[in-house]
């Protein structure tokens, strides 16, 4: 009897200590969203000028997120747009809200003041999985000066010719030295 | 014990587990620390800063027509080759990435650091903004503060530093100096040669 109680101690003990072990692994702290592409693979979202959406042709049936502060968003939105700022991204509501557009299968459009400011959360939520954002080339400062669009030439696009630049204005210099 | 071991590998999540996490990616990008204006980076090009590691995002052919002086040419689509990715794999220098606007240097900064790259750099606004500041500086209204005056001498100066051709004034009251007759301070393109020691790697993982 004693030798059976002793082999139950040492089997209970066991079962303890692997559930512990098991709720150990199951509780730690689990990616809060994992990335479902590789660095490389985010790599040709850069420069992808696919996903940038111009006011000039806005897609119907999307849904514009405004990703600027709650203070930003009050004081003059894109109409319909709801907010969802930036820095509460990860919280539980938001990756809810995405999930939801996903599933409806509606293309999201994210806009901040300008470009710059919706192009990070478009690149961390692409490599998150989904696909179906994009983002506003003019931002919100666009939306605002319709008749301005021209100031928004493409994004990357060089001002001007820069070694052209030099060059003009040497020749300028030598013509000025007469 | 081993089954929970193997459970705690797939646990980072394929594909890469060591990549830094969404949320703490998203803060960092938030914090807009990584920016660099025209100003400082121009003051850090022309005192030397040894610290220094310029990286133009841009193809070759727009970084053969005109590039920052010093700097090194990896284009946007190669950062995470191999033969490039030691240059930003390190902890010897400070990286400055810059493309012709902000977009492109700030999407490859993120991806960049989603890798756990650290001391990576933007240059905000790009070399557009760089052109519209140091290049050619706007003069300030007549009734800007001193301080506004203080600055766009500070830009005039420095773009002479970066190829703006000096007035033939200045020029002549200085009285050969070296100043080339096609004017302007360029510095030496030629890149310094530069050896990079890859970063000890830290051990990812283990009990």
């Amino acid at each position: 009897m004693k030798e059976l109680k002793q082999t139950n101690k040492i089997f209970i003990a066991g079962i303890v200590f692997f559930s512990l072990i098991l709720l150990g692994v199951l509780t730690a702290k689990k990616p809060v969203l994992p990335y479902k592409i590789t660095a490389k693979e985010a790599l040709k979202l850069v420069g992808d000028t696919s996903k940038m959406v111009s006011i000039k042709n806005i897609p119907s049936n999307a849904q514009w997120i405004d990703v600027r502060n709650q203070y930003e968003f009050a004081k003059g939105h894109i109409e319909k747009a709801t907010n969802v700022y930036a820095a509460d991204l990860f919280e539980p509501f938001s990756i809810r809200y995405f999930e939801q557009l996903k599933k409806e299968g509606k293309k999201v459009i994210l806009y901040g003041q300008d470009i710059n400011e919706a192009s990070d959360p478009w690149l961390i939520l692409s490599q998150l999985g989904f696909d179906n954002i994009y983002y506003l080339k003019e931002g919100f400062d666009g939306y605002q000066n319709k008749k301005n669009l021209a100031h928004f030439r493409n994004p990357e696009q060089p001002a001007l010719d820069y070694a052209r630049f030099f060059v003009e204005a040497r020749k300028k210099m030598m013509g000025e030295g007469k | 014990m081993v089954v929970a071991a193997f459970g705690l590998l797939f646990m980072d999540g394929l594909p890469d587990a060591t990549r830094l996490r969404a949320d703490q990616l998203l803060l960092k990008s938030m914090e807009k620390g990584h920016y660099i204006n025209s100003d400082d980076l121009a003051d850090k090009i022309i005192s030397g800063d040894p610290s220094l590691l310029i990286v133009d995002l841009r193809d070759s052919v727009q970084y053969a027509k005109y590039s920052l002086p010093n700097s090194l040419n990896v284009p946007y689509g190669k950062i995470l080759d191999k033969d490039y990715i030691g240059y930003f794999d390190q902890d010897q220098f400070k990286v400055v990435l810059y493309s012709n606007d902000h977009l492109i240097a700030e999407q490859a900064w993120l991806i960049l650091s989603s890798k756990n790259f650290s001391d990576l750099y933007v240059l905000k606004g790009g070399l557009n903004e760089f052109f519209n500041t140091i290049i050619r500086p706007q003069e300030p209204v007549a009734t800007a503060p001193e301080s506004e005056f203080n600055k766009y001498n500070t830009r005039k100066a420095a773009g002479y530093y970066f190829g703006v051709p000096m007035p033939r004034s200045v020029k002549n009251g200085q009285g050969g100096n070296g100043i080339t007759e096609t004017g302007g301070l360029l510095a030496s393109k030629k890149r310094k040669a530069i050896t990079i020691r890859k970063k000890k790697k830290k051990k990812v993982g283990g009990c």
